[in-house]
């Protein structure tokens, strides 16, 4: 408002001398009937044009907001299907290994591979006492027994089935 | 140059000012276009004086409001209108739900854009104890028809035929159903391989679905089939442990709803499982599959070797009931083929166990102190006994046996002598505390109980024939049972066949373990397994010995009884039923081992427990020790010194 105020007053003294007559008439006409210009508000038709602007921008940023998010929202959710599908075709192939190497680890199939080889059952076993001073003698050549328990295959088909199982129910 | 306009005075734009100049002048200033008609008035005229301004203002509003309805009542009225609206919709609103008609018109309205379709639990899967799969489900495809929609039944056809293998009956069945279109869903092939399946979904033809159904499979094939049972094609238990389990491996299916378009088709990523389908549980056997093989083989080549008809063997831990093997082998009429068998014979057939219920008679007479291994008794080859002239197996003069010589020569007569110290009701208690005469707590589907009458009701020689094993009836399971007795110092233990069950969030939950009875004493078993030893050793049992261990048991050589209640078939030959239980290191025992041999022939050396079972026994052992890792007792002399 009193900018508006300073600026008229300016424009006022800023009159040419040649302009002299013109602004000798707005003096008095100023001076007689014009009201002194007062502060005020910008005008009302203005401030609500620029509201309706304002307002149609913010609508429209959210509305494209909406709009991204919702495409974010439906990309996820596709990746989420697509893992979810990947995750139940990865189980499926994890029953078709499990019950293929059940079979190759069969007796039946094995005993026919034994056969097809020209392999046939091994004599009853003999066990053998062995003296204890020939045991103490390889233990202390060695250092120690030699491991018992050693086995060609080390997998455990149970143990990795109840990993699995385990995994597919954690959230 | 151009003439300047006229001055003008400045634009009094608000509407404030004149507003509130009408407002002192009592018109109340009732919209902006009342107010901008006042101004423009007042333009006008450039010089009206400030009273006159007013007056003309006030006088143009009043006449603007006297021409047009007050936009007020304007909004007023509209307002009623809509206010009128809302409150009719939300009077049917309220309406449809207190009716209750609202949850019917939703699921109504939810069933015209949306699909529900089952999802299938996975079966649980039964393990053998070191974990090996012994049946499982395997993911495969189901291709059905909906003959409504196919539009070229040839062409779909010779599709179908060149991807699935269709013999003629059902390609003419299909053609059939595609032409008279009377059904909405055909089954064109089920639970075929995932591949195939994919092929075919792949041509995407109109009327032909593909959906996903898995399958029962048994990686090792026939080993352990008549124990583990089978199901149905739609994956219902129907024989073994598949039916006895069959609400434990059964899991809850779930459901899978998916929107739709108007045309059918599925709208992509609308896909939700409403409800998640829980996996059955799984369960640990006490089945070790090895040795379940090496049975059946065993049992396989010895029925085939000497022309029996079938042929059982039960392999158990002697400590805890624990069953490694339970197998059932038998002719098939058709191939003349001996094959595993689909049933469990082992524990649905109960037949006279024959001699090896004499170890009962003798057990039960220690027990109670009526005799002494050393105990005498004069036994004649043959005797008569109500209306029946009863014999042993092979005639001898009549000779002093001890308790220990009757048992290890398998003495009918001398068995009864021993029967005659105990007593009718005292011996019938004892079998039924040995585990005759009642299912076993396995509770395994069709399991039978044998046939054991109360005491009271045997009638004629029965009376006595019990006391060696004929005139009732026992499974394979109860037989072996029963002997164990013997092994495990006098303590009666129950079978066991499931050790585990692991739950669908994957938790190993062990099953208690079997329940026990003292049956006789320590002593009373420990002097019946010396004896057994004998009988291995120099008895009727020679070829059940095994290198570097003391084998203790017993054989029997039963009679089938037959359908025209005799024990002699059309052919009017006897039918016999051979088996040996026996025990190993008889040391300290830690497998208990039956095998019984039915129907082998009856003219040949091969009909006897001893010749037909025991040499299965000796050929089992070796395996046995391998698979369980038994070494023999440092004190283990095997045969020497007998």
């Amino acid at each position: 408002m009193a900018a508006t105020f300073s600026s008229v007053t300016r424009s006022t003294r800023e009159i040419s001398a040649s302009d002299r007559p013109a602004r000798q008439r707005l003096t008095d006409v100023s001076r007689s009937s014009i009201p002194r210009p007062t502060p005020k508000m910008p005008p009302v038709r203005r401030r609500a044009a620029g509201a309706v602007v304002a307002a149609a921008v913010v609508a429209i940023v959210l509305m494209l907001m909406a709009a991204v998010l919702h495409t974010q929202l439906a990309e996820r959710q596709f990746r989420i299907d697509n893992l979810n599908r990947s995750v139940r075709s990865e189980q499926a192939r994890f029953a078709v290994l499990r019950s293929e190497r059940a079979e190759l680890r069969s007796p039946t199939r094995l005993a026919n591979a034994a056969r097809a080889l020209g392999m046939s059952p091994a004599q009853p076993t003999e066990f053998l006492s062995v003296e204890p001073m020939e045991l103490a003698r390889v233990i202390a050549a060695g250092g120690a027994l030699p491991e018992s328990s050693q086995t060609v295959i080390q997998d455990n088909p149970l143990g990795q089935f109840l990993t699995v199982k385990i995994l597919r129910n954690e959230p | 140059m151009r003439e300047r306009p006229p001055a003008q005075p400045p634009r009094v734009r608000s509407h404030h000012r004149v507003s509130s100049d009408a407002t002192r002048s009592g018109i109340r200033r009732s919209s902006d276009e009342g107010s901008v008609v006042a101004l423009r008035s007042a333009r006008a005229k450039p010089n009206p004086s400030p009273a006159a301004s007013r007056i003309s203002t006030r006088q143009r509003s009043v006449t603007s409001n006297r021409q047009s309805p007050r936009p007020r009542n304007r909004l007023l009225v509209v307002l009623a209108v809509l206010i009128g609206a809302l409150a009719a919709v939300l009077t049917q609103v309220g309406a449809i739900q207190i009716a209750a008609k609202g949850v019917e018109l939703r699921e109504e309205g939810a069933r015209q854009w949306t699909r529900t379709a089952r999802l299938s639990s996975d079966r649980g899967t039964i393990f053998d104890r070191n974990g090996e799969e012994l049946a499982m489900s395997v993911p495969a495809s189901t291709v059905s028809i909906n003959p409504r929609l196919i539009t070229d039944p040839e062409a779909t056809l010779a599709t179908l035929m060149a991807l699935l293998p269709l013999n003629e009956d059902k390609v003419a069945s299909l053609r059939n159903e595609m032409q008279t279109k009377e059904r909405g869903f055909v089954y064109v092939a089920r639970q075929i391989p995932t591949e195939i399946g994919a092929q075919i979904s792949g041509l995407r033809m109109i009327g032909v679905n593909v959906d996903p159904e898995a399958r029962r499979v048994l990686p090792g094939g026939d080993t352990g089939r008549s124990v583990i049972g089978r199901t149905d094609i739609d994956g219902v238990g129907i024989a073994g442990l598949e039916m006895q389990y069959e609400d434990l491996l059964t899991g809850s299916g779930g459901e899978v709803t998916r929107q739709v378009a108007p045309g059918g088709r599925s709208i992509p990523g609308t896909e939700e499982v409403s409800r998640r389908p829980v996996a059955g549980d799984d369960l640990v056997v006490t089945i070790d599959r090895s040795i379940q093989f090496s049975c059946e083989q065993a049992l396989i080549n010895q029925v085939s070797r000497i022309g029996a008809k079938g042929a059982t063997c039960v392999v158990m831990d002697t400590r805890n009931g624990e069953i490694y093997a339970m197998a059932s082998v038998r002719r098939n009429p058709d191939s003349d083929r001996v094959e595993v068998s689909s049933g469990n014979f082992a524990m649905v057939d109960a037949d006279e166990p024959g001699s090896v219920a004499k170890v009962i008679t003798v057990a039960a007479a220690l027990d109670l102190g009526v005799v002494a291994p050393e105990t005498m008794f004069s036994v004649p080859w043959r005797e008569q006994y109500y209306d029946d002239l009863l014999s042993d197996a092979w005639q001898h003069p009549e000779l002093d046996w001890s308790v220990s010589d009757i048992l290890v020569t398998s003495s009918n007569i001398g068995t009864i002598k021993i029967w005659e110290q105990i007593g009718r009701e005292r011996h019938w208690n004892y079998l039924r505390e040995f585990g005759l005469g009642e299912p076993t707590a396995l509770g395994f589907p069709g399991e039978s109980g044998g046939i054991l009458k109360n005491w009271t009701d045997l009638w004629g020689s029965e009376r006595v024939t019990v006391s060696y094993g004929q005139g009732l009836a026992s499974t394979s399971m109860q037989l072996a049972a029963a002997v164990n007795v013997i092994a495990n110092n006098g303590v009666y233990v129950e079978p066991r066949l499931v050790k585990s069950v692991i739950d669908s969030e994957g938790t190993v939950t062990d099953l208690p373990p079997s329940a026990t009875r003292q049956v006789v004493s320590a002593k009373a078993a420990g002097q019946v397994r010396d004896m057994l030893i004998d009988v291995v050793c120099v008895g009727t049992a020679k070829e059940a010995r095994v290198s570097n261990f003391t084998v203790a048991g017993k054989t029997g050589t039963g009679l089938k009884a037959q359908p025209n209640g005799t024990y002699l078939n059309e052919f009017g030959q006897r039918v016999y039923y051979a088996s040996f239980v026996g025990f190993f290191p008889a040391e300290d025992p830690q497998i208990t081992l039956l095998i019984t041999v039915d129907e082998p022939p009856a003219g040949s050396r091969d009909r006897f427990g001893g010749t037909a079972a025991a040499p299965v026994f000796a050929r089992m052992a070796p395996t046995i020790v391998h698979e369980r890792n038994i070494q023999p007792p440092e004190n283990s002399v095997g045969c020497e010194n007998r």
